[in-house]
């Protein structure tokens, strides 16, 4: 038996000690030892059948693998009994962004336009953390192709947050978060262009970290804004989003913009004694409605921090003040030239009974792509058009390197900056889809990090007064990723803050 | 009235002769069957990024060295966005604001037979886009996308161009540099060799037409012809509607071989809109100057150059220096010739036999050069027994019949066979004497003031010592018995 | 920046996508309603910047010309919506290169 009854769906996994809601490290151990009796097989079933159980009421999963999972994970068993070793996420059960390429699995990006497309081949990041011994459970929902702040945006149905049902679980990686936070997954693979895996990892109480741009192989990502995009881990704690990016890392041929960086490899003897915080003036939420909340968990983990060693370093940065401004030229301007692909001619959806070529690409697309997506992509467009190009886009490019530039500087007074994730905690379904501008800003405490290039992770904070997930975001200069889960270990150990299974309520579920 | 001045600028699409395409690992080769030379990237799915290839990089170096060119030291690749069919992503990676190659030029003759340059403003690497063909009058366009990624460079020029014929030879040769060079087929027939003409007239009172982009021409003839034609077609508007640039918009115009005419396509009343902006996935490329270099080092004489040093070092006729170095390879093997053991052979010498008994040989047997068993210094030693004397020339054209299948050496042959020309007077003499005897009517004949009779007494002569007698002796000896 | 219904019927044709004239007329005003926020971008002092985001590579980081694998020409065409043998179809366009097929 999985566990007890309870709001979520009727039923919560959690029974303490099942071999799921061990640490990952603990779990692939587990199925590595030849001698302890758990396989991957059964931790498969097991999530599959969390996933049966828990996502109706969810809707985080948009399919599920089960065939594919159990063959990998019969693959894992079969090499632990030929006492080969199956790797660091030997059997673990991985939900995986439907922006991903899985052979065999259709990969629709909560969009109508990628209509009966299978991929014939993997994604770099996803292959490799099957080659590490992952099983991959199925497909998470997001915002339509990756555009969002809620998953409202996916053409197909909202995913739910496990804290609230009424609640969404945050964008556009909201499917691979709320798989997480209900215990369906330990682990999830997520995107994020200008916060899509650290803002639902903020709003579904879990870790979610974007790599330094280029850690991370893109191919076989959809691309969004291909400047911007990383794949990145979604988990339970530090240590585990730590074992799958160690996993999907590294420099791969197909992406040119690939690169090699530090080690992700903790560091024992890393202290938050003598570490430099930097609290950034422009991350200050005294100003924003809603966000005294997030603002009070931060100076609750600062106080912790001072405690035990650390410094806190004043700083500013301008530009911060102008990144969602910056984010909405670049982003939508990129996409519109890669969303261009999605024309009917060679997959995916295209409209009945076109005459000529013209109407059979406008139709096509204007029945394929969801509002939010022709909304950015006409900004992105005209963003780059003639005349505007100057003011716009290339505008916005210069001030993303003065941007990056105040970042760097920042790195030298202070070893990671602190702030919150996002300004409030979960909203309702519903509560911002019909003001895109509000939705946009939702973005404001982390689209900084994909301008600049650079890592940042979220992980959990406390709870806001109404009881929903709070997120603490840690920045660091290029490749400090390992730094960054080194603190976010220690800070979660110093506050006794983190992961918590929900106790959901609301819904009708 | 004075004929206009004829501005001609030309833009080539210059197909590189890599193994696979520019920004993915397919290969790539004209002809195949529809739609098997595709990768993801090359298809466009989604999540496909494309990584550069260094050889279409490194023949855009050499190319444009050849054409003294300046390269760039920080490069890098644009995204030109448009909806196409035969366009799988929608937009085109191209350069544009960072060109591979900027300057330069391309050395021609003009109407006149004087030297002119060619300005080049730029060539720049891009990929080729898939081929579309259409049901004639049907429905339907179909889309084969094995050439889409293919390596191009585009190569612009100022209009520096005058007339059809210096579109001509300025196209000639192009192909003819980058043939030396290897970097491309250059073959307009295959479509790895694109150009189009833009083409505008400027009257002596400087009306100017509008400029014309003249597309689908198939050979470097029709380029000419629809040069020509557009001069004719320009002139007649202007005079008679006075249609000029200021009134009228540029236009592209299509090349109908049937009709032997350019075709109105469409105007470009807005400069079109491709919304260029730098390819994200694709990191800027700096050339170190040591690659550059190590490129320029490896460059092969140009043909202009080589066939001016034919001319004047070598003291060729011009249509000779053309013939031997029209081809690369040709030239090579002629060059090879003509280095003898002990210095230079005599180039004429060499340059006679090469274009007569090789290249009879050639064409009659319809083989390449590479598959002769003959080698360069074969025929070099045939030559050498030739100037010398040893052979005659019958002897010699009898021996480069043998030595051109078999390979041996001409010197060997005549060793083993004997056949080194008879000079001494002894023999000549006997042989004159018995060929006088054999053929007494012709003598009569020849003394009765017939002088057509004395080749026969002189053919007997020679068949009486094998062919091999030195004529020229065999002519003294006859002269003074008859 | 204010964008109006002509405005966004250009961008649309531009970017291939045929919006009916209820969605023009909703969408000009959000347009706007971004881009006045977003409008601050063209206020920003940023003269000089290098706008490149990524650090050049060097030609020794370039692919080498090996050919890799292709795909099947089935694969292609399973997710094609229309194809005819081997060839991808879409309506007849013109597009000046006649009479090939």
């Amino acid at each position: 038996m999985l566990g007890r009854m309870n709001p979520l769906g009727g039923m919560t996994p959690f029974d303490g000690d099942h071999p799921l809601d061990q640490p990952v490290a603990t779990m692939a151990a587990r199925v590595r030892d030849k001698d302890d009796a758990l396989t991957a097989v059964e931790l498969v079933q097991a999530s599959l059948m969390r996933m049966q159980m828990l996502d109706p009421g969810l809707g985080a999963f948009l399919c599920t693998t089960d065939e594919l999972a159990l063959a990998q994970a019969e693959a894992v068993d079969a090499k632990v009994a030929a006492g080969e070793d199956p790797g660091p996420l030997a059997g673990v059960p991985l939900a995986v962004k439907d922006n991903l390429a899985v052979p065999g699995a259709p990969l629709t990006c909560g969009s109508k336009i990628l209509a009966g497309y299978t991929p014939p081949t993997w994604a770099t990041s996803v292959e490799r953390a099957v080659s590490a011994g992952a099983c991959i459970v199925g497909k998470t929902n997001l915002d339509e192709f990756a555009m969002g702040s809620s998953t409202e945006n996916s053409a197909f149905a909202p995913s739910r947050n496990p804290h609230d049902l009424d609640r969404v679980p945050g964008g556009s990686s909201g499917g691979s978060a709320a798989a997480v936070a209900a215990g369906m997954v330990p682990l999830a693979l997520g995107s994020d262009t200008g916060g899509s895996i650290r803002q639902p990892a903020s709003l579904c109480g879990i870790v979610g970290l974007k790599p330094t741009y280029g850690r991370v192989s893109r191919n076989g990502l959809v691309a969004f804004a291909s400047s911007l995009d990383q794949v990145g881990p979604m988990a339970r704690s530090a240590d585990d989003a730590r074992l799958l990016l160690a996993a999907i890392e590294g420099v791969d041929s197909h992406d040119a913009t690939t690169q090699t960086f530090a080690s992700v490899a903790a560091d024992p003897s890393a202290s938050l004694a003598g570490l430099r915080y930097g609290v950034v003036q422009e991350f200050a939420l005294a100003d924003v409605p809603g966000g005294e909340d997030a603002e009070a968990a931060v100076a609750g983990v600062r106080a912790v921090l001072d405690e035990a060693g650390a410094t806190g370093v004043e700083l500013s940065l301008p530009l911060v003040d102008a990144s969602i401004p910056i984010y909405y030229i670049v982003a939508p301007a990129e996409a519109s030239s890669n969303l261009a692909r999605f024309d009917g001619v060679r997959y995916g959806h295209r409209t009945d009974g076109a005459q000529d070529l013209e109407s059979l690409y406008a139709k096509t697309r204007d029945e394929g792509f969801g509002e939010e997506v022709k909304r950015r992509i006409l900004i992105g467009t005209f963003a780059l058009s003639a005349g505007y190009a100057d003011a716009y886009y290339k505008k916005a490019m210069a001030a993303r390197t003065r941007l990056r530039e105040q970042f760097d500087a920042a790195f030298e007074r202070c070893d990671l900056i602190v702030s919150a994730t996002t300004p409030t905690a979960a909203f309702k379904i519903g509560e911002k889809s019909g003001d895109p501008l509000a939705m946009y800003l939702c973005d404001i405490l982390t689209v900084a990090a994909n301008l600049a290039g650079i890592p940042a992770i979220s992980i959990p904070c406390g709870r806001d007064r109404a009881g929903l997930p709070l997120g603490l975001q840690l920045w660091g200069p290029p490749g400090s990723e390992g730094r960054l889960l080194d603190a976010a270990e220690q800070m979660a150990s110093a506050t006794g803050l983190g992961y918590e299974a929900p106790r959901a309520s609301g819904g009708d579920a | 009235m004075s004929a206009p001045q004829v501005l001609i600028g030309v833009e080539v699409h210059l197909q590189l002769k890599t193994k696979t395409k520019c920004f993915s690992p397919s290969r790539y080769h004209y002809g195949a069957e529809p739609n098997t030379l595709i990768d993801p990237v090359v298809l466009g799915l989604p999540g496909a990024l494309p990584v550069l290839n260094r050889e279409a990089v490194r023949l855009a170096i050499r190319t444009g060295l050849a054409f003294g060119c300046e390269i760039a030291e920080l490069t890098k690749w644009d995204r030109k966005n448009y909806f196409y069919p035969d366009l799988p992503k929608g937009y085109q990676i191209s350069q544009f604001d960072r060109p591979l190659c900027t300057g330069g030029g391309i050395e021609i003759d003009d109407d006149d037979g004087n030297p002119k340059t060619i300005r080049l403003i730029r060539a720049h690497l891009e990929e080729d886009t898939g081929k579309s063909t259409h049901d004639e009058g049907g429905t339907k366009s179909r889309v084969d996308l094995n050439r889409a990624g293919a390596p191009l460079l585009e190569i612009v020029s100022e209009p520096d161009i005058a007339s059809a014929g210096e579109a001509e030879r300025y196209l000639n040769a192009l192909r003819e540099i980058v043939s030396y060079l290897g970097t491309s087929d250059g073959n307009m027939e295959e479509g790895n060799l694109r150009c189009e003409p833009n083409v505008n007239l400027v009257f002596e009172n400087g009306d100017r037409t509008a400029i014309v982009e003249v597309k689908n021409i198939n050979s470097v003839r029709n380029v000419g012809k629809a040069i020509e034609y557009e001069i004719l077609r320009q002139t007649r508007i202007y005079h008679d509607d006075g249609r000029t640039m200021a009134n009228t918009p540029r236009s592209t115009r299509g090349w109908d071989d049937t009709k032997s005419a350019t075709v109105h396509q469409r105007f470009k009343e807005s400069a079109d809109d491709y919304r260029y902006f730098p390819e994200p996935d694709l990191p800027p490329l700096s050339i170190a100057r040591s690659w550059v270099e190590a490129e320029r080092a490896e460059l092969p004489e140009l043909p202009r150059l080589r066939r001016a040093r034919y001319a004047e070092a070598l003291g060729l006729s011009p249509y000779d220096a053309e013939v031997l170095t029209g081809d690369p390879i040709l030239a090579a093997w002629f060059e090879q010739a003509l280095a003898g053991p002990s210095g230079p052979r005599d180039a004429k010498a060499v340059a006679n036999w090469v274009q007569g008994e090789l290249m009879r040989h050639l064409n009659e047997e319809k083989v390449e050069l590479s598959q002769l068993a003959l080698t360069p210094a074969g025929l070099g030693e045939l030559v050498d027994l030739t100037t010398s004397g040893i052979i005659n020339a019958g002897t010699a054209k009898a021996l480069f019949r043998d030595v051109v299948r078999s390979g041996e050496s001409p010197a060997a042959l005549v060793e083993a066979r004997g056949l080194a020309q008879v000079s001494e007077r002894g023999p000549v003499e006997a042989a004159v004497r018995a060929a006088m005897e054999a053929n007494v009517q012709a003598v009569e004949d020849f003394r009765g003031g017939n002088p057509k009779a004395r080749g026969r007494i002189f053919g007997a002569a020679m068949k009486g010592l094998q062919g091999k007698g030195d004529p020229a002796l065999v002519n003294e000896v006859l002269t003074e018995l008859l | 920046m204010d964008i109006d219904e002509t405005l966004v019927r250009h961008v649309a044709k531009l970017a291939r996508l045929e919006l009916t004239d209820e969605e023009v007329a909703g969408i000009a005003p959000q347009l706007s309603r971004i881009f006045a926020h977003v409008d601050q971008v063209c206020r920003l002092e940023v003269e000089g910047a290098d706008p490149a985001t990524q650090a050049p590579v060097p030609m020794e980081g370039l692919r080498d010309d090996e050919p890799g694998e292709l795909l099947e020409p089935r694969a292609i065409l399973r997710n094609a919506p229309a194809h005819d043998g081997a060839f991808l179809v879409v309506p007849r366009f013109f597009d000046g290169a006649e009479g090939e097929a």
